[in-house]
C-alpha cells in the first residue's frame, strides 16, 4: 500500500514535472520573441520546439507550425560567420589541395601507371 | 595458357572509373545533410580523420591485392588462402544485390530528365506548385502498396529501369577499354553540371542563410559519439570500399602500378566533390527556405526527400520562366543520373570480372546475363509497393551486409592471413608507389577500421532492436531485408565450393 502511494506520488510528480507540449512550444517562443536573446538561444529554442512537435503529437504539430514563419525568421543568418569561412577554407585546402599536390607528386613520378613505367 | 587480361588505356582513365565509382548519389544527398546534421563545418574534423584512418587505408589495401593478384576480390583472397574466396563473393554479391534497387533510383532519374526536357517545350513543370513530393510519390515512385502486396507495376519506372540496365551493358560489355572510355564523359559531365548549379545556388537570396548552416561549426558535436560514427560511415559508403569494386578495378592495372597515390588521388576527388556538393545543395536550400519562410531544418536535407522534394520545389520556385527551371532541373537529374550510371556499372563490373576469374567464360555474355537478371530482379521495387520494399532492402543489405563484409575483409588482412603476408603485402605496395605507408597504416587496419565497424553494427542493430525499422511489419522486412542479406551470404559460400576454369589461375 505504502508502496503504491509512493509510486503514485512520484508517478504524479513526474507528470508535473514534464511540461505539456504545447505548453513548451509556448516557453520557448518567448526565446524567439526576445530581442536580447543571441542566435544560439534561439536555435537551441527552435530545437526544444521540435523536440515535441512531431507527428503523433498533432496537437504541438499545430501549435508550431502557427509559429513557424516566426521562428524562420528569428533562426535565419544572413551571413557566414568567420568560424564557418574558416572550416570551408579548411576543407577546401585539405580536400582539393591535396588532390592538387598528390597529381603533382603523381606528375613528378613521370606519369603513366607508375613505378613500372 | 595465361590470360591476357585487359588493361586500362592510362593512369587517368583508371583513376577516372575508380573516383566515378566512388562519387555516386551519396556524394550529393548524403554528405550535405549528414555534415549538416553532425556540426557544420566542424564535421569536416572528423570527416578528415575518418578519411585518412579507414578510407584511404582499405583503399590502399583493395587497390594493392587487385594489381598484385591480377584477380577480382574472389580471386585475390582466394590467392590470400584457399577458404577465403567466399569472402569476395560474398562482397561482390552485396553490391549485385543493392545494384538491383540502385537501378530504380537511377530509373526514377531518368523519369524527371525525360518530364523536365519535355517541360523545356510544353512550358509547364510535371509537378504541381508545391506538390512536389506528392508527384514523386505518387506519379514516379507510384508508392501506393501497403508493404504487404505488389500493389501494380509502375510502367515509366521499367522504362527507365530498362534504359539504365542498356547503359550499364554497353559501358561494361567490353571491358574495361571501353569503361575507360565511358567514364570521361560520366566523371567530368556531373562536376561541371555541379559547378554550374552551386553557382546559381549562392547567386539566390537566402543562399548565405544555408552556406551558414553547412560551414558553421558547432564544436560541441564533437564531442558526441554519434558525429564520429556518422563521419566514419560517409567515408566508407562513399568510397566504394568493402565492394570488392576496387579490386576489380586494380586487377586491370599492369602488376607493378602505383597504389598507394592512386588510393589518395581517388579519396581526395570523392570528398573534394562531396564538399563542393553541399554548396549547391545548402545555398539551394538557404532559398527554398526563405521562400517557403521556414526554417531549413524543417526541409527535407537528405535522400530521397532532398533530391525528389526539396530540390523540385526549389526548381519551381527559381526566378525565371519555365523553361529555365526545367532546364535547371534538367541539370540536377542529368547530374544525378550520370553520378549515379558510372557506380551502377562498376558494381556489376566488379561481379562480371569475378565471375569471368572464375568460369572463364564469354565476358559479352557474362554480362548480359547479368544485366537482363538485374533489370528482372529490379521490377520487383516497380511496384506499388517497391519504395518501401526498397528501403528495407537498402536498411540491411547496406547497414548490415556492407559493414559485416568490411569488418571481415578487415579482419582477413589485418590479423588472419597473418604477420608475414601483411608484410609482403606493405613492402609490395611500397616497392611500387610513388608514396609509402608503414606503421601508421597498419594500426588504422588492425584496430581503427575494425573498431569503428563494430561500433557502427551494434549501433544499427541495437537501433533496429529497439526501435524497428520505419514502421514495417513483419513481411517487408523479413523477406526483403533478412532474406537478401541472408541469401548473398549463402550464394558467396555456394561460389566457392563450384568448381571453375580459372580456379587453377
Amino acid at each position: 500500500m505504502r508502496t503504491s502511494i509512493i509510486l503514485l506520488v512520484l508517478a504524479g510528480a513526474s507528470l508535473a514535472e514534464e511540461p505539456a507540449p504545447v505548453a513548451v512550444i509556448a516557453t520557448q517562443m518567448k526565446v524567439i520573441r526576445n530581442p536580447d536573446a543571441d542566435w544560439d538561444a534561439k536555435w537551441a529554442a527552435y530545437n526544444a520546439m521540435k523536440e515535441v512537435a512531431k507527428k503523433d503529437n498533432p496537437e504541438a504539430l499545430a501549435a508550431y507550425e502557427a509559429v513557424r514563419a516566426e521562428v524562420a525568421d528569428a533562426v535565419r543568418r544572413d551571413t557566414v560567420p568567420l568560424s564557418g569561412w574558416i572550416m570551408g577554407f579548411f576543407g577546401a585546402t585539405l580536400l582539393w589541395g591535396g588532390l592538387a599536390f598528390c597529381m603533382g607528386v603523381a606528375r613528378k613520378a613521370g606519369g603513366g601507371m607508375g613505378a613500372e613505367e | 595458357m595465361p590470360e591476357q587480361r585487359d588493361r586500362w588505356q592510362s593512369r587517368t582513365a583508371f583513376i577516372m572509373a575508380a573516383v566515378g565509382s566512388a562519387i555516386g548519389l551519396g556524394n550529393v544527398w548524403r554528405f550535405p545533410g549528414t555534415a549538416f546534421q553532425n556540426g557544420g563545418g566542424a564535421f569536416f574534423i572528423p570527416y578528415f580523420i575518418a578519411l585518412l584512418t579507414a578510407g584511404i587505408p582499405l583503399m590502399i589495401v583493395e587497390y594493392g591485392i587487385g594489381s598484385r593478384f591480377q584477380g577480382s576480390a574472389a580471386k585475390a583472397y582466394r590467392k590470400l588462402g584457399k577458404n577465403y574466396e567466399w569472402i569476395g563473393w560474398w562482397a561482390v554479391l552485396v553490391g549485385l544485390f543493392i545494384s538491383f534497387y540502385y537501378c530504380i533510383i537511377l530509373a526514377w532519374s531518368w523519369v524527371y530528365v525525360w518530364e523536365c526536357i519535355k517541360a523545356i517545350f510544353t512550358g509547364s513543370l510535371p509537378w504541381p506548385e508545391g506538390g512536389a513530393g506528392d508527384y514523386f510519390e505518387k506519379d514516379v515512385a507510384m508508392d501506393t502498396g501497403d508493404g504487404n502486396s505488389i500493389g501494380g507495376f509502375n510502367v515509366p519506372a521499367i522504362f527507365g529501369l530498362a534504359a539504365t540496365w542498356i547503359v550499364v551493358y554497353f559501358s561494361i560489355a567490353k571491358g574495361v577499354l571501353r569503361v575507360g572510355k565511358i567514364v570521361m564523359i560520366t566523371v567530368p559531365l556531373p562536376l561541371v553540371l555541379l559547378v554550374l548549379l552551386a553557382l546559381r545556388g549562392l547567386t539566390l537570396p537566402g543562399a548565405m542563410d544555408g552556406l551558414a548552416y553547412y560551414l558553421a561549426p558547432d564544436w560541441s558535436k564533437l564531442t558526441d559519439p554519434q558525429t564520429w560514427v556518422a563521419a566514419y560511415g560517409q567515408v566508407f559508403f562513399s568510397l566504394s570500399v568493402g565492394w570488392g569494386i576496387l579490386i576489380a578495378y586494380a586487377s586491370y592495372m599492369p602488376k607493378k602500378s602505383d597504389v598507394v597515390n592512386n588510393a589518395y588521388m581517388t579519396s581526395f576527388a570523392n570528398c573534394g566533390f562531396s564538399f563542393l556538393a553541399g554548396f549547391a545543395v545548402f545555398s539551394t536550400l538557404g532559398y527554398l527556405g526563405m521562400a517557403l519562410n521556414q526554417p531549413i531544418a524543417d526541409l527535407s536535407t537528405t535522400s530521397f526527400g532532398l533530391a525528389f522534394t526539396s530540390y523540385p520545389t526549389a526548381v519551381e520556385m527559381f526566378p525565371g520562366d519555365v523553361w529555365f527551371q526545367a532546364l535547371i532541373g534538367l541539370g540536377f537529374f542529368l547530374m544525378l543520373l550520370t553520378l549515379g550510371v558510372d557506380s551502377a556499372f562498376s558494381i556489376v563490373e566488379a561481379v562480371a570480372t569475378a565471375m569471368y576469374d572464375k568460369f572463364r567464360a564469354n565476358r559479352q555474355m557474362i554480362s548480359l546475363l547479368l544485366c537482363i537478371g538485374g533489370f528482372f530482379m529490379g521490377l520487383i521495387y516497380c511496384t506499388g509497393s517497391g519504395l518501401k520494399w526498397l528501403d528495407c532492402t537498402d536498411k540491411f543489405l547496406t547497414d548490415y551486409g556492407l559493414t559485416l563484409v568490411a569488418l571481415v575483409q578487415c579482419l582477413l588482412i589485418g590479423w588472419f592471413i597473418g604477420t608475414k603476408k601483411l608484410n609482403e603485402m606493405r613492402d609490395d605496395i611500397n616497392a611500387r608507389s610513388d608514396l609509402r605507408i608503414g606503421t601508421f597504416w597498419e594500426i588504422c587496419l588492425k584496430y581503427v577500421t575494425p573498431i569503428v565497424l563494430v561500433i557502427t553494427l551494434f549501433k544499427v542493430a541495437t537501433d533496429l532492436i529497439r526501435d524497428g525499422y520505419g514502421g514495417y511489419g513483419t513481411f517487408p522486412l523479413v523477406a526483403f531485408g533478412v532474406i537478401p542479406a541472408a541469401l548473398v551470404l549463402l550464394m558467396a559460400i555456394v561460389m566457392q565450393n563450384l568448381k571453375g576454369a580459372g580456379d587453377e589461375d
